[in-house]
């Protein structure tokens, strides 16, 4: 079964083009990367997929979008969750009180201890009752990934996830994700990222995006068998030559 | 810290306040162009019972005024975040009524409604409603972008992005109108009372002016200014402690 497939996706903001003809289709349990220049709509497609746009953002879409095989309106609640860069956990709200919020909006019960074994998962044991502001901005993206990962989406979208977060946070919350992807608690999951090596690292398969308007380029497979983080933190060397391959090609695509 | 934001600005007034006193003394100044402190305190004892009667209408005006102006705030700034098609028409509205020159339009006001305290609880309403409905109404709008965006996703029904987004986000913005139209809600009502009336702050004011008893108008200065300070920090207190979660 596929999980998300797209048929000849475009958009227009006004008179100008954003997405030019998106044809794709990723299985389930894949993790895709959207990997291209900044600004050419890669977040807009994410935002398609997960029904912001035209909902909320007002654009012109035209093409088909099946997510589980049924066109994208008649998905089930639930079954797509989104993390963003920060600013999207809730201010007044304890760790604990954000990671719950999926379940709450869904009408699920009994959620406090399936919260406190997530954000025990997500290395924030004894930190569920901080606010976001007593929180690091790595604290608060485990918090905000813990928060996804409760309803049990089918489809993760991840829009920058760990743009804001200096490189060692960084590198340490891909070595949770991987984890999270191994555990099976993270299924199938989009993401779009500026960081090539966040790309190689976590993904299945790469899509190179062009530049505005956004069509993809190439579809780039990753086989390289995970943990692709040694324990010592370095990146396994096959995921630095497939890098310095896409970090060649970006820069003759711009 | 606490202590000296209280204990510091009593300190100034009680400076202040000796230094006119020695200041009108040694400059021999007329008690009917300026009176001196002791004059005014000696004012505000003989006549306490008498000013007191009438604080407790002005302050029974200017809070049932603020209520009501809660009311139409916030009605107003929920009535179009529900149906934002009436926003066109209910913005220019408010500011069409804030700005009236109420002063202007105060005999009508009288006429119609009385020389009671009707048209002064309306002039508080008229100028306090404004700051609440455009404050509740800016925080309604400033929900975070991430936020609606996962709230979107997640399939939340309307009254869940009102119960657990638009509501919680705007409690701060509310706070601050409710903070800035407190500050005005005496003022307000002695503003009425002096266009007419004959109980009130505005009354007595009145009465010492035409009567030129300024000691007993300095008294009854005091009296606005303390209590319109009173009952801004109240109201501050108030918003403070009950929404101290989301502020």
């Amino acid at each position: 079964m596929n999980a998300v497939t797209t048929e000849n996706l475009n958009l227009w903001f006004g008179n100008q083009q954003v997405l030019n003809g998106i044809t794709f289709a990723v299985n389930k349990g894949e993790v895709v990367a959207f990997l291209g220049p900044s600004g050419c709509g890669k977040s807009t497609l994410l935002r398609v997929l997960g029904g912001i746009i035209p909902k909320i953002t007002p654009a012109r879409v035209e093409g088909k979008v099946y997510l589980f095989d049924s066109p994208l309106e008649e998905t089930k609640a639930g079954a797509i969750d989104l993390m963003s860069q920060e600013g999207s956990l809730l201010s007044w709200r304890t760790a604990l009180e954000n990671t719950q919020l999926g379940m709450e909006i869904l009408g699920r019960r009994n959620h406090r201890n399936k919260a406190q074994e997530l954000l025990q998962k997500v290395g924030l044991n004894g930190f569920c009752q901080r606010l976001p502001r007593e929180l690091s901005g790595g604290m608060r993206q485990r918090v905000a990934l813990a928060a996804t990962l409760i309803t049990q989406p089918e489809l993760l979208l991840m829009d920058e996830p760990l743009a804001n977060l200096d490189s060692l946070t960084r590198e340490s919350m891909w070595q949770l994700i991987e984890e999270l992807i191994n555990q099976n608690l993270i299924k199938t999951a989009l993401f779009v990222t500026h960081s090539i090596e966040e790309a190689v690292v976590l993904a299945n398969r790469i899509f190179r995006m062009s530049s505005c308007p956004c069509r993809i380029i190439e579809d780039v497979p990753v086989e390289i068998p995970r943990p692709r983080i040694k324990s010592n933190g370095a990146l396994d060397p096959s995921c630095l030559e497939l890098a310095n391959y896409l970090r060649a090609k970006i820069r003759g695509d711009q | 810290m606490k202590d000296k934001r209280i204990l510091l600005p009593l300190l100034t007034a009680l400076l202040l306040t000796v230094g006119f006193e020695i200041g009108l003394e040694l400059a021999n100044v007329s008690r009917f162009i300026l009176p001196k402190p002791s004059l005014v305190l000696k004012a505000l004892s003989e006549n306490w019972p008498w000013i007191f009667a009438n604080l407790k209408v002005t302050v029974q005006e200017a809070i049932v005024g603020f209520g009501l102006s809660l009311i139409l705030g916030v009605g107003l700034a929920l009535s179009y975040l529900f149906l934002p098609q009436l926003e066109p028409i209910i913005v220019p509205l408010a500011v069409a009524i804030r700005n009236v020159p109420f002063v202007a339009i105060a005999p009508i006001l009288f006429i119609t409604l009385g020389y009671g305290q009707t048209p002064k609880i309306l002039i508080v309403m008229i100028v306090s409603f404004f700051p609440i409905m455009a404050n509740t109404a800016a925080g309604f709008q400033s929900v975070n972008k991430y936020q609606l965006e996962r709230f979107t996703v997640l399939r939340a029904s309307r009254w869940q992005l009102f119960t657990k987004l638009q509501l919680p986000t705007a409690l701060p913005f509310f706070a601050t109108g409710v903070d800035v139209a407190a500050s005005n809600i005496i003022i307000s009502a002695i503003v009425g009372e002096l266009l007419g009336t004959t109980q009130g702050l505005g009354f007595v004011i009145l009465m010492s002016v035409s009567q030129f008893r300024f000691a007993l108008l300095m008294a009854a200065v005091v009296v606005t200014t303390v209590v319109s300070i009173l009952l801004t920090w109240f109201f501050q207190i108030a918003t403070r402690n009950l929404f101290k979660k989301w502020l």
